[in-house]
């Protein structure tokens, strides 16, 4: 018998599920080859653990477990009405990755997700041809880490590259890696392409703080941002979600200076800003699994199965933002979030 | 509460005397045995699926298993012998090993089962096989005969991280030459491991109670105000959201209502007043 700790929680990926398909895969063997003391659980079907019913997201999250699997069917989706499209009419996204290393008590995928878990789809290629596929139709602009955070796992995966190298092959493929990562090795290792937009997610370090656990702080996202445009790639800045705390001016306005404090912002692609808005069932969920989070427990507006903040606070927190950030960026540079459907 | 499972009165023997747990002669048909203070109770199901099941159900059902808001976390114990093998990994010399099972197939369907492995535990982890009969055979792995159904009459009740099955070899595939008094003395062997599992579910039981946001005194509070303002069945499901929001937001919403009631602006008088009112407490608090 070993001894129980006094940590009640298994460390994340203590625990590898291994779909029978995938076994013999090469990058599955590379994945569990980084874990060479997770205990690994064979299993059918990645919905046989992901899915399964009376799941606890927020305890699970706590000893994350990762599932290693292969996804068939569909794996390229329109993009969804509260993201943001930047101007582009062929707005797609992909999930090469479900779930998050990080733990933001604001995320939408604690609400979108059964499970906990991570879950890492080992059979990129398949979804490499999707895209391939509808590149033959039109041009295409493609979100890869908008249900992950591709970034913040590229030592396990090493996905980000291989997106890289696809992209250089498909001139009229564009992507966007959005992350809260603070790594900066990745940009030693890649070369910059001009179809590859790395978004980096700012907030004020109180709500990072308060609400983003586990995540890089500030002045760790700026810095990689900062080397990710030394490098010479493309850099676009997210103010989004804009979060409201009582003083959400004082917070915003002393990050908008921070941020231009470092950072060239002629040398920006572009920044998005837009307030916090989630769909109803989602927060229906968050609310269930989260009940003492400030954050989600706001009493938001309900639009069209959209929660937002109240329109007058949501206005005002987006203006503001928006207007600052005005002093120092073109307009044409700066994308606000519309609701268009509400 | 911590809710043991076992097919027999030999499997549960070391527990009941471990945690000093006596008989509950109020439940008929099943023998269950209960520590209050310990928070446990043991339920003896009979060997096999159906028996299991049915006894998982029963009591889940009679001690309103994980209903009561406000009550400290449920979790379920299966406990229990099985045949073992383990060649693939080590060869078994010997009977009462225990294993933590992280899988669970029913060998009559096929279907597999995944409790969550959230907590740490002290014990090796494996694979077990629900077989409908005892397995006469050597085969690899560890079977057993009630693991699925236990899973999955439990999981009406819990969810996957509040479920955990040990199981302890008794046998090499000869099922029939295992007596009481050896299944006794093989969990028996293993009570070292078993309690201070269970103390640490216990533990965990404790410190994952589900509180209120808004205790008694602030829905009386709530009760009120929401009377005062006319609410409507929406109008009041909002307000409790602004109230719960200040009240983690650390925004003393009370004293805010309250100077509405000394502005004579509460109570109301109608319910387009109530509106008004309600737009006003809304404004005191973002």
């Amino acid at each position: 018998m070993k001894n129980l700790e006094s940590n009640y929680y298994n460390p994340v990926f203590s625990h590898i599920y291994v779909e029978k398909e995938v076994k013999e895969n090469a990058r599955t063997q590379r994945i569990l080859n980084q874990f060479p003391h997770a205990v690994r659980i064979e299993i059918d079907h990645y919905k046989d653990v992901f899915c399964r019913s009376n799941q606890n997201y927020c305890l699970q999250h706590k000893s994350q477990s990762l599932i290693i699997a292969a996804k068939h069917g569909e794996l390229i989706y329109k993009g969804a009405p509260v993201c943001q499209s930047f101007g582009n009419e062929y707005f797609y996204y992909t999930s090469c990755m479900m779930n998050c290393i990080y733990d933001c008590e604001y995320c939408y995928l604690k609400g979108m997700y059964p499970s906990g878990s991570m879950v890492i789809f080992v059979n990129i290629e398949e979804i490499f041809a999707q895209v391939e596929k509808i590149l033959e139709e039109h041009p295409v602009y493609l979100c890869v880490s908008y249900d992950t955070d591709m970034m913040a796992m590229e030592h396990v995966t090493g996905y980000v590259k291989e997106w890289v190298e696809f992209s250089k092959k498909h001139e009229n493929l564009k992507i966007e890696i959005r992350t809260k990562c603070a790594g900066q090795k990745i940009f030693e290792e890649i070369c910059p392409q001009e179809n590859v937009i790395f978004a980096f997610t700012l907030s004020p370090q109180e709500i990072i703080t308060r609400y983003e656990h586990g995540t890089p702080p500030l002045s760790g996202r700026i810095g990689c941002a900062m080397q990710a445009l030394l490098k010479g790639f493309s850099v676009r800045l997210c103010f989004d979600p804009v979060i409201y705390c009582t003083d959400w001016k004082k917070q915003y306005e002393e990050m908008i200076n921070e941020v231009w404090s470092h950072m060239n912002p002629q040398k920006i692609v572009d920044v998005s800003v837009g307030s916090f808005r989630v769909s109803q069932d989602y927060l229906k969920n968050m609310r269930k699994s989260e009940p003492y989070s400030c954050v989600v427990q706001f009493p938001f507006q309900n639009d069209g199965g959209v929660y937002h903040y109240p329109d007058s606070l949501m206005e005002e927190m987006e203006l503001f933002v928006t207007e600052k950030l005005k002093e120092t960026i073109p307009e044409e540079k700066i994308f606000r979030w519309e609701n268009k459907e509400g | 509460m911590i809710y043991i499972f076992t097919a027999l009165y030999c499997e549960a023997h070391p527990m009941i005397q471990k945690f000093h747990l006596i008989q509950k002669s109020e439940i008929k048909h099943f023998q269950v045995f209960g520590n209050e203070e310990a928070g446990i109770i043991l339920t003896v199901t009979g060997v096999g699926s159906v028996a299991a099941a049915t006894a998982v159900g029963s009591i889940c059902t009679a001690f309103h298993v994980n209903q009561g808001k406000g009550e400290p976390e449920d979790f379920l114990v299966n406990v229990g012998i099985c045949s073992g093998n383990i060649s693939d990994t080590h060869c078994l010399k010997e009977t009462s090993r225990i294993y933590f099972c992280n899988k669970i197939t029913e060998n009559a369907t096929g279907r597999t089962f995944y409790p969550d492995v959230l907590y740490r535990h002290g014990f090796e982890e494996t694979e077990v096989t629900t077989m409908e009969c005892p397995v006469c055979m050597e085969r690899n792995g560890l079977h057993d005969m009630e693991a699925s159904a236990v899973y999955q009459a439990g999981s009406h009740f819990f969810g996957p991280h509040q479920m955990s099955f040990l199981k302890v070899v008794s046998d090499n595939g000869r099922p029939d030459s295992v007596t009481p008094q050896m299944a006794e003395s093989f969990i028996g062997s293993q009570m070292p491991g078993i309690s201070e599992y269970i103390f640490k579910l216990s533990e965990i039981s404790r410190n994952g109670k589900k509180e209120y946001v808004l205790g008694e005194e602030e829905e009386k509070f709530l009760e009120k105000l929401s009377g005062d303002m006319h609410c409507s069945v929406t109008m009041k499901a909002s307000l409790r959201q602004y109230v719960i929001y200040g009240k983690l937001a650390g925004i003393d919403y009370q004293k805010a209502a309250e100077e509405m009631y000394a502005k004579k602006i509460l109570p109301c008088g109608s319910k387009r007043e109530g509106k008004l009112c309600f737009e006003e407490f809304r404004k005191q608090l973002l």
